[in-house]
């Protein structure tokens, strides 16, 4: 439990420190989630890998609380998002985008995943139901 | 009326209704919104005419009788809406819930500056009260209405719904939003029939709202059309008491919902009672530094200070008008379609009457246009604001204190600017 959560934990860091990078630049052409969805491999050619790979978001539910907890995670709109949930307990996860996107999860559930593309920019809330709580926020890039 | 416990699993949206939310804008916008905001406001303290222009406007007239047509339409409109509001699904794709948080809360404000104060004649309230009026013959009601309650219940009632929207448990339950209107519809209704219709020119949130908005109208005054300069209509906003609480309500809320959705507000568990405090805490926070701001000056009697705040509050309206905008404009324009479409479906039956309601996010899609147009916003209601606090400061403050006594109001328009850029920046 202790390294997955310190896994999602380097992660977050990892887009967090993307997105700051992010924040000068806003038309370049470079897409610096792209960096940060390569958690697994460094991905040599980013423009084919950013369909393909995407980003993942590790999400644990444990004791009543969630992890990640309401960070910024940049995306690309069209780029393939999911979100892979391990947790103590039944909820729902709903992401807010029109159209909505939800993954019920059952208590003792590791890496449930659900995935989807978000095409309209702006910012969609990833929301626990039962913990009426803000996962992360999709911050949706043209 | 649904039992709460007949709500089925619905999708809990954050802001009233679900969906996305508008990317913030890049800090070079906000910069300079910011620059031009601060320096129009010096060069206005600076270099503007030196005495007032807009005062001693033309006396506002009485309105117009309301028309009948329009009355019918706003009680067809009302009908509609309830229908589908206590008819509908019970989720969020309920016509009359969308409805009520797109073109009731925010649809009032464009409507507002392009017909005037056209809620007057659509109320379906006030109609009702004008037909129950004549048959028990006593138009005007039973009882006086208290001149010292002033606008309190229509701040009351804007800060109830504030509440239901941003702070409430479940903004996007319809069984929390039938009850909220059921109360909403018995209250006016009640206060109509009781004092006449002055109750909702004082007490009815909605008429107050759109009354003080239609006050910066340049189309139509006192429910006439007519171009003219919005700056001279609005200092014969009525003064009244409760008058700044309302703007502080309005302004205050648009604030904090920018701030509630901010990562360092999302990133902790709170409970509810502590999102209703914060919320509260916003509005007294506006009120109290414009009432501080706009005494903040000297050589007044102690009878000219207690009125300085009631006095400079108008000038509070061109900047909640353009915050408005500037926060709900993507609101408006998309989830207005959304909720239109599930209008046609009042009863969730499949109905599509236009065929597939493709939705347009024209205005998401084109972010640079979107965030200059949210700058726009704020940057012109800022300078209306100040334009108008000037031209009231020269009316009001003795010749030795014109330019000083302005200062801290406008370091103060300053300063709610550029928390409102920031915000649009930073969440």
């Amino acid at each position: 439990m202790i390294t997955r959560i310190a896994g999602t934990a380097a992660l977050v860091l990892a887009l967090a420190l993307a997105g700051c990078g992010s924040d000068e630049p806003h038309d370049a052409g470079s897409t610096p989630s792209v960096t940060a969805s390569a958690d697994a491999s460094g991905s040599p050619s980013a423009e084919s890998t950013e369909a393909a790979a995407g980003v993942t978001v590790d999400v644990t539910i444990a004791d009543g609380k969630v992890t990640p907890r309401g960070e910024r995670i940049e995306v690309t709109v069209g780029e393939r998002v999911t979100l892979r949930v391990t947790t103590d307990a039944a909820d729902e996860i709903h992401v807010h985008s029109d159209p909505e996107h939800e993954l019920e999860v059952a208590a003792g559930d590791r890496g449930k995943e659900l995935s989807f593309a978000l095409d309209t920019p702006g910012q969609v809330a990833v929301e626990s139901h039962h913990l009426d709580a803000t996962i992360v926020q999709l911050v949706v890039r043209p | 009326m649904r039992l709460p416990s007949s709500l089925p699993a619905v999708l809990l949206p954050q802001h009233g209704l679900g969906g996305s939310t508008d990317l913030p804008i890049p800090f070079l916008y906000a910069m300079v919104g910011a620059s031009w905001a601060l320096t129009i406001s010096f060069a206005v303290l600076a270099l503007a005419w030196k005495e007032p222009r807009f005062a001693g406007g033309p006396v506002p007239a009485d309105p117009p009788p309301r028309r009948p047509w329009l009355a019918i339409v706003g009680l067809l409109l009302g009908g509609w809406f309830l229908a589908a509001l206590f008819g509908g699904p019970d989720d969020a794709s309920n016509g009359g819930l969308q409805a009520v948080y797109v073109f009731v809360w925010v649809g009032l404000v464009p409507l507002a500056l392009v017909a005037g104060h056209v809620w007057r004649e659509l109320s379906p309230w006030r109609t009702v009260q004008g037909v129950v009026g004549r048959l028990v013959r006593r138009p005007e009601g039973f009882l006086r209405y208290p001149e010292r309650l002033g606008y309190w219940p229509a701040a009351a009632g804007l800060l109830a719904f504030v509440w239901l929207e941003l702070a409430s448990p479940d903004p996007g339950s319809v069984t929390t939003m039938c009850w909220w209107v059921a109360v909403y519809a018995a209250v006016t209704l009640t206060g109509g029939v009781l004092f006449g219709p002055v109750w909702f020119d004082r007490a009815d949130p909605f008429d107050v709202y759109s009354a003080v908005v239609a006050r910066l109208s340049p189309f139509v005054r006192d429910g006439r059309w007519g171009l003219h300069n919005p700056l001279r209509a609005l200092p014969a906003l009525p003064v009244r008491p409760g008058l700044v609480a309302v703007l502080a309500v309005l302004l205050g809320s648009t604030a904090y919902d920018s701030f509630s959705a901010s990562e360092f507000w999302q990133s902790r568990s709170l409970s509810g009672p502590i999102h209703t405090l914060t919320l509260v805490g916003f509005c007294v926070v506006v009120a109290t530094l414009f009432v501080a701001a706009s005494v903040a000056t000297g050589g007044l009697s102690a009878e000219q200070r207690r009125r300085m705040p009631g006095a400079m509050a108008h000038s509070l309206v061109p900047i909640v008008v353009g915050y408005v905008f500037a926060h709900y404009l993507t609101y408006l324009l998309e989830k207005g379609q959304q909720a239109f479409h599930a209008l046609l479906d009042p009863f969730g039956q499949g109905w599509q009457p236009l065929g597939d309601p493709g939705i347009s996010y024209f205005l998401s899609e084109h972010t640079s246009t979107l965030a200059a147009l949210k700058v726009g916003f704020v940057v012109a209601g800022h300078v209306l604001a100040v334009v108008a606090a000037h031209d009231k400061a020269l009316e009001l403050l003795p010749r030795a204190h014109r330019l000083t006594g302005q200062l801290a109001m406008l370091v103060l328009m300053v300063a709610y600017t550029f928390t409102g850029l920031f915000l649009l920046f930073s969440v």
